[in-house]
């Protein structure tokens, strides 16, 4: 079979013209992501796959089966953590593979946050772009801040097309406080609108990053005030910090008590292994116990 | 695990906290605080003392006690028997559910903004 690729310039819109026009590079006609199929796995009547933790607060409980087999090699994943738990209970969800029909099961993405509202009305959403293999079987489980409880879980799996990129095969946390299940805390300290002080998420980071995913949780705090944030993570030694990704907003009110969005990336990014991983935030509010929110890092590589 | 904070000599704004000292920091510019640990979040930094000073606790309010201070609620309320007040408190307590405590700055009606 003799394979014909017809090399063509690459173009590009000018909005300035309003005209596709060949861009400077040249190049083959390659698209830079390239999906072929979506599967929605887990969900249940909306609620999703339902968690149970164990009975004793912040351990794990058992693996529950999101779908079995894997339909397709996967190379991203999106997953939504929520529903039906009661209200202000924290979360850590692992979700991860084992072999068809039980077994040997091995977590693929570790302690993805989820904050609980009482209600059905947020969901935390994280993609991530790492590889899944076919006829494996896709699990979850998760622990809590309160014993027991429950929360839902289900995903939408992608499959890759002929020009998408390798996906990646590695998730490392960053910043995950096993006690009160929950993120490092964070403080922006006593001036509104001004950014606070870096914290460590990571004295050296374990692995290289490539793609960057975070949580935002609220710190149990079921009384918030309305506030607005704007969230850094860095990389560098304490006082010579690099900003790596700016002020990514997010929100809480009064009424729901939570951060939103929870979920945040991914963020594209080059950084390699052993690396001080930090963060830092700025509010809008001064209120010492309300300005305070908690932060999960998730490299991928 | 030994916790260090950063802080500017100048202002005693605190700039940073992490697990080591770079061997790099400039000691003319910056201070630094050694810790046995992270302090809790019961804490928090003082710019002025330097140090880590307690953190305010915040105080809710409570609904119930909002709803009796309703004009005209409280006369009401204040002509109940005990075993009354008792039952309609436990009765607002289950309706509010999850809203039945408010930050100090949030308005007193439950959705408003």
């Amino acid at each position: 079979m003799t394979v014909i690729i017809q090399d063509h310039p690459l173009y590009a819109y000018d909005p300035e013209s309003g005209l596709m026009l060949p861009s400077i590079s040249g190049g083959a006609d390659f698209p830079m992501a390239d999906i072929q199929r979506r599967d929605a796995v887990g969900e249940s009547g909306a609620v999703g796959t339902t968690l149970t933790a164990a009975a004793s607060v912040d351990t794990k409980g058992s693996w529950v089966s999101i779908v079995d087999p894997i339909p397709f090699n996967a190379c991203g994943i999106w997953v939504y953590i929520g529903g039906i738990s009661t209200a202000n209970i924290s979360f850590l969800v692992d979700i991860g593979i084992a072999a068809g029909g039980g077994g040997s099961e091995h977590v693929r993405i570790p302690n993805l946050g989820y904050n609980s509202h009482g209600g059905l009305d947020f969901w935390a959403r994280y993609y991530v772009p790492i590889s899944l293999k076919k006829d494996k079987r896709l699990i979850a489980r998760c622990q809590s801040s309160t014993a027991s409880s429950t929360v839902g879980v289900f995903a939408m799996l992608e499959a890759p097309g002929f020009y998408h990129p390798s996906p990646y095969q590695r998730v490392t946390d960053y910043g995950t406080v096993n006690t009160g299940s929950r993120g490092t805390s964070v403080d922006p300290g006593a001036t509104a609108n001004t950014k606070g002080s870096w914290v460590q998420l990571s004295a050296s980071t374990t692995n290289p990053i490539r793609a960057l995913c975070f949580f935002v949780g609220n710190q149990l705090n079921s009384v918030r005030s309305d506030a607005r944030y704007l969230v850094d993570i860095g990389v560098g030694a304490a006082t010579a910090e690099q900003v790596v990704i700016p002020d990514v907003p997010c929100h809480a009110d009064t009424g729901t008590d939570v951060l939103d969005p929870m979920g945040h990336g991914p963020f594209y990014a080059t950084l390699p292994k052993s690396k001080r991983l930090v963060t830092r935030g700025l509010c809008s509010i001064t209120d010492a116990t309300d300005r305070l929110f908690d932060i999960i890092a998730y490299g991928v590589d | 695990m030994s916790w260090y904070v950063f802080y500017r000599l100048t202002t005693g704004r605190m700039v940073s906290e992490g697990s080591e000292v770079p061997p790099t920091l400039d000691t003319n510019e910056y201070g630094v605080l050694p810790l046995a640990d992270r302090p809790p979040d019961s804490q928090m930094w003082d710019e002025t003392t330097r140090t880590f000073v307690a953190r305010p606790v915040k105080v809710p309010v409570d609904r119930v006690q909002d709803f009796i201070a309703q004009p005209g609620v409280l006369t009401v309320w204040n002509s109940l028997t005990a075993a009354r007040k008792t039952t309609l408190q436990n009765a607002l307590i289950a309706l509010l559910g999850n809203q039945r405590f408010r930050s100090p700055s949030e308005p007193v009606r439950i959705g408003e903004p």
